[in-house]
């Protein structure tokens, strides 16, 4: 994604990029006089305009990022996502913030670059536990619209919502004219259902208890995940989010070159 | 009737125990899942919980039934079918008929009575009341010699009775029952011990026993004593006795015509004395040579009551039966049977320091009076385990009784199907559970 970063203002820079044949629809002021004298053929000059573009990553930390699977959480899940991204961004010059989210003890990172950045992102993620639950939004509002840029906004979290708080988040944001793509993690068991018998599930971040019998209540379930998944990837599509959602037993490098290759089908 | 062999092995019925707690303490109903949102989970109705759980009570019932039936079969349990089962003789010997309460329990137990005797009869319910000298308590007992052989009757029983009889034995265990040698037998026995019937007291003689007490020049005193406690016997009871005294040297002419003759001398009794006693009189002498002091060991007789002492015992000469015995078992008065007479022989001097002033002597005294036949040594009594026919020697059997059916086959048949329902139900719970 990074790596083939399309600069927002092609066009005159500092900067020599590249030439790349004339295509309709060029400006012909771009064009390269010197150059198609001496081969009779249109050219255009391109110039990489110094775009500074700021990685903002929203790590959900809240309590339910505990759920663990085959003996990773999905906080452990995201740190992984969340650190190989801004790898990535950095070393493609890009400032990188870290926001991580939870009622209890939120962290951030301001947007900066460098080597020593990355290593205190790394440390920050590596000390990051869960807790608490995700805050409403006037508490986010202050560190996500501080820059005014049009920031790429990686949003990663479970999306369990009480209402529809983080959907919302990323909608807000997605309406500021940010990039903005939500990765959800899920458990494998959050989308299959495999559990037999009656179960009593508890609620991580309430601690709600309810018990059911899996194995009626998995038609239920399965329709209902189905509609609130058609719902939200509708709503994303609405509001100009990206979403993808990855599952813990889905290898990370997998999941993010899914992610990347989105992004690029979508560019 | 169900019986086991190996009753142990009934303890591993607690082994039941391991599935009904995991059902109840199962780890799922304990540890919820801890998943981050149960949004989607809510409001669904837990109707169809009840017929899992049937579902699931089924599956304990049948791993239930499946241990129950492993332990059953490795206990032994078997069963004795109601034709089968073999009848048990009670076995009443004439001493045990005088028991009524024995006889109406065995029989509302549902025994075969029998009379222990030869031919073994049956004692139907009519006939033991027709013949009522079972219950008659007075009828003579037999001699000693002719009580009956409990082992050869044992024997004979067994020859009698079918395959698979059991024996209840009443009888009295004394070693005089049990005569010759113990027999093989194939029927179980087991002993209800009676009290072996007393023989009864012989009547007393119509007339009174004359007595000649001839006694040493030195002995006036033993004579005293003696002639003191016959005198006190004969007051106890009949019969009763004339008593008269003439020294050993000058026999009167009474001797001729006397019961019980004492011969109170260190000189053996002459021919006039010896030829009385052998036509039917009784001989009662004394011996004091050789006499040893033994510094009061006690004398056993028949009499009840305080043991005498005697201070001065001559050593047994092997002469007769020994009545009395002192403290080590060593005779101090044996008894002989000279032609149609008897010899009493006392093995001591009658001392007034022991012996002679002892009022058990008088007691002991009488009892020799009022029986003036040989008594037979009173048999000794014998345990129930030296009772036991050879057969039963051994400890009861741990086999099943004849007739039993084992029932560890169809309990491993059991086991395995149930084992097989069960593992199918749980895959079946498993198929559903994962659809």
């Amino acid at each position: 994604m990074f790596g083939i970063h399309p600069s927002r203002l092609p066009g005159p820079g500092l900067e020599f990029s590249q030439y790349r044949s004339y295509q309709p629809g060029d400006d012909p002021r771009r064009v390269d006089w010197r150059l198609f004298a001496r081969t009779d053929r249109y050219w255009v000059r391109e110039a990489d305009t110094a775009t500074s573009v700021t990685v903002q990553l929203v790590v959900d930390a809240s309590a339910s990022m505990a759920q663990s699977e085959d003996g990773a959480t999905k906080l452990d899940y995201a740190r992984l996502i969340a650190a190989a991204l801004a790898l990535l961004a950095l070393r493609q010059g890009d400032a990188v913030s870290l926001l991580t989210v939870n009622d209890v003890a939120p962290g951030f990172l301001p947007p900066r670059r460098g080597h020593r950045h990355l290593h205190r992102l790394f440390q920050t993620l590596t000390v990051l536990s869960p807790a608490g639950q995700w805050p409403g939004w006037p508490g986010l509002e202050r560190r996500l619209t501080a820059g005014g840029h049009r920031d790429l906004v990686i949003v990663i979290s479970d999306l369990a919502e009480r209402e529809e708080e983080i959907r919302t988040v990323a909608g807000k944001l997605a309406a500021l004219r940010h990039d903005v793509s939500l990765l959800h993690i899920a458990a494998r068991r959050d989308v299959t259902f495999d559990y037999h018998g009656v179960v009593t599930f508890e609620e991580l971040e309430t601690g709600r208890r309810l018990t059911v019998d899996a194995d009626v209540a998995r038609a239920t379930y399965l329709e209902r995940l189905d509609r609130d998944d058609t719902e939200l990837r509708g709503a994303c599509a609405t509001a100009r989010v990206d979403y993808l959602r990855l599952t813990l037993d889905q290898p990370v490098d997998h999941a993010l070159r899914q992610y990347v290759v989105g992004r690029t089908r979508l560019r | 009737m169900m019986g086991v062999l190996a009753p142990a092995w009934l303890a591993a019925l607690a082994a039941l125990a391991v599935p009904l707690a995991i059902h109840l303490w199962s780890p799922r109903a304990r540890h919820p899942v801890r998943v981050g949102s149960i949004r989607l989970l809510t409001g669904i109705p837990p109707t169809a919980t009840r017929s899992l759980r049937l579902r699931d009570w089924w599956l304990l019932a049948l791993r239930l039934g499946v241990l129950a039936a492993l332990v059953l079969s490795l206990a032994g349990v078997y069963w004795v079918p109601e034709r089968a089962r073999p009848a048990t003789w009670a076995l009443l010997s004439e001493d045990a008929l005088a028991e009524r309460a024995l006889i109406d329990s065995l029989r509302d137990a549902g025994l075969e009575l029998h009379l222990l005797e030869g031919g073994i009869p049956p004692l139907g319910g009519p006939a033991l009341r027709s013949a009522g000298a079972p219950y008659d308590s007075g009828s003579p007992a037999r001699p000693a010699s002719l009580a009956p052989n409990v082992w050869s009757l044992l024997a004979e029983a067994d020859r009698l009775a079918p395959a698979g009889t059991r024996f209840l034995v009443a009888a009295p265990l004394v070693a005089d029952r049990f005569r010759g040698v113990r027999p093989a037998l194939a029927a179980t026995v087991t002993w209800r011990p009676v009290a072996a019937r007393a023989a009864p007291a012989q009547p007393p003689p119509a007339r009174a026993r004359s007595v000649l007490i001839l006694a040493a020049p030195g002995r006036g005193d033993d004579a005293r004593y003696l002639e003191a406690a016959i005198r006190a016997a004969a007051a106890i009871g009949a019969p009763g006795a004339e008593v008269a005294r003439a020294a050993t040297t000058d026999p009167p002419p009474a001797l001729a015509t006397a019961d019980w003759i004492a011969w109170l001398d260190e000189a053996p009794p002459p021919a006039a004395v010896v030829d009385r006693v052998r036509t039917g009189a009784v001989l009662f002498t004394q011996t004091g040579r050789d006499s040893v002091v033994t510094g009061g060991s006690p004398v056993r007789t028949a009499a009840a009551g305080p043991a005498p002492v005697l201070p001065r015992r001559a050593p047994f000469d092997g002469r007769g039966a020994a009545l009395w015995t002192d403290g080590s078992g060593r005779p101090v008065l044996s008894v002989e049977r000279e032609g149609g007479g008897l010899v009493y022989r006392l093995y001591g001097r009658l001392d007034a320091a022991g012996l002679a002033l002892s009022p058990t002597f008088a007691v002991a005294i009488a009892e020799l009076w009022r029986g003036s036949d040989v008594p037979d040594p009173p048999a000794p009594a014998i345990t129930a385990g030296q009772a036991l026919p050879a057969t039963g020697a051994a400890p009861p059997a741990r086999g099943a009784p004849p007739g039993a059916v084992l029932l560890g086959t169809p309990l491993w048949v059991i086991a395995a199907v149930a084992f097989a329902l069960e593992r199918w139900l749980a895959r079946r719970v498993e198929r559903v559970g994962a659809r």
